[in-house]
């Protein structure tokens, strides 16, 4: 293997400069199963990074989908509904197509480091519990209606509350229709209509979302959650 | 014949890591791991990532969900494999993709958090083999310029293309 710190010799020189002290006399064994350790200049020296999710902007990018200001108040039922600050509201939902941002859900494919886990964020709300995402009106999959999830934890990140967010039909329907050009192409056959969707048909009306706006001037949506804390 | 390698590197990264790298990313995984968590197990019946993998359908996601608590630190790599250096001691290897894996994880123990990062090289042309060492060419080198490298532990040839 390697001639470790020794200078170079000839052969016939070989046995006096093994006996000739080197470091305090001491034989270094090299060890065979041993690979090139680094020796670069470190760095750039590694911070603390956010998870990627912190973003209010959580769009893909591709510009498909029609835009949607997404306002969650959120606000603590034990102290008569006041401003809850602080909490952490993470969202997720679906694009056009009804398609999350996951790289098949199993483990054995891999992801480019630089994509981002798209249509997921997180916020934290302000002195009004508030926190704004810049998305788009979701898409919707088969068996469900439109909805967005949300999980509020609190400022140690211990959950408060998962829950989703459901829109009008009426609006679905409209988005769904007449959207083509903004990428919503599925139209509403087979749409499970809130009324017969598993998660809101018995509470649909305290996860109702208020919308305003269009798909060519954008939407505004907004709903107030209320957490016990 | 040349035949075009991707290598894998596996690095492991648990709580005896103690690299600034490795413990910023390791404490940001199990800090995702502990929130992320709570939404496939709301009653908190499940202490072990093992189990809540058998019981609760959908938990298969959380190494994806997690993972976006690391992507910032995959970032500062700037597309360098870290740890695998060629004969000089230099890194030489190139990534764009990954995959993170919760090996083990404990909703109260973190010390049980093992966790792993395989980094996918980007393609190198295998010219030839020198006594324990593979000869390897990035792909599209133009000045040809060669490493002389000899795999690891924790370093497989992940595919190999005749070309």
């Amino acid at each position: 293997m390697f001639a470790l710190a020794a200078p170079l010799t000839t052969q016939s020189c070989a046995k006096e400069e093994s006996t000739d002290a080197v470091d305090g006399g001491k034989e270094v064994v090299a060890d065979g199963s041993c690979v090139v350790s680094p020796s670069e200049t470190e760095g750039p020296f590694p911070t603390k990074n956010p998870a990627s999710y912190v973003r209010s902007d959580i769009r893909k990018g591709d510009g498909v989908g029609a835009n949607m200001n997404a306002k969650i108040t959120v606000v603590n039922a034990n102290n008569n509904c006041a401003a809850l600050e602080g909490a952490v509201v993470d969202v997720w939902h679906c694009d056009v197509n009804g398609d999350y941002s996951e790289y098949g859900g199993t483990q054995m494919q891999s992801t480019n480091y630089q994509s981002v886990h798209w249509f997921r964020g997180r916020q934290v709300t302000d002195s009004n519990g508030l926190v704004t995402f810049q998305t788009i009106f979701p898409g919707w999959y088969q068996g469900r209606a439109t909805h967005i999830h949300v999980h509020i934890y609190n400022s140690a990140g211990r959950s408060l509350l998962v829950t989703q967010i459901a829109f009008q039909d009426s609006l679905s329907t409209t988005v769904n229709t007449t959207g083509s050009a903004y990428g919503y192409t599925k139209g509403m056959s087979r749409y499970t209509y809130n009324a017969y969707d598993s998660v809101f048909s018995d509470s649909v009306a305290k996860e109702m979302s208020t919308v305003t706006g269009s798909l060519a001037a954008g939407f505004e949506m907004s709903i107030t959650i209320r957490v016990s804390v | 014949m040349a035949r075009e390698l991707v290598l894998c590197y596996r690095k492991l990264i648990d709580n005896s890591s103690k690299g600034r790298w490795e413990r910023l990313l390791y404490d940001a995984a199990y800090e995702e791991y502990h929130m992320q968590v709570q939404y496939f197990d709301t009653e908190g019946k499940w202490d072990r990532y093992s189990d809540l993998l058998l019981a609760v359908n959908g938990a298969e996601k959380l190494p994806f969900l997690v993972s976006g608590a690391i992507n910032g630190y995959l970032q500062q790599l700037n597309g360098r494999v870290p740890d695998v250096v060629n004969n000089v001691g230099k890194y030489f290897l190139r990534f764009s993709q990954y995959q993170f894996e919760i090996i083990d994880a404990h909703r109260s123990k973190q010390s049980t958090f093992r966790i792993a990062v395989s980094f996918f090289t980007d393609p190198l042309l295998w010219l030839d083999t020198i006594s324990n060492y593979l000869l390897l060419q990035p792909l599209g080198d133009e000045n040809c310029l060669t490493h002389l490298f000899e795999l690891r532990p924790y370093v497989n040839i992940h595919s190999v293309k005749e070309c």
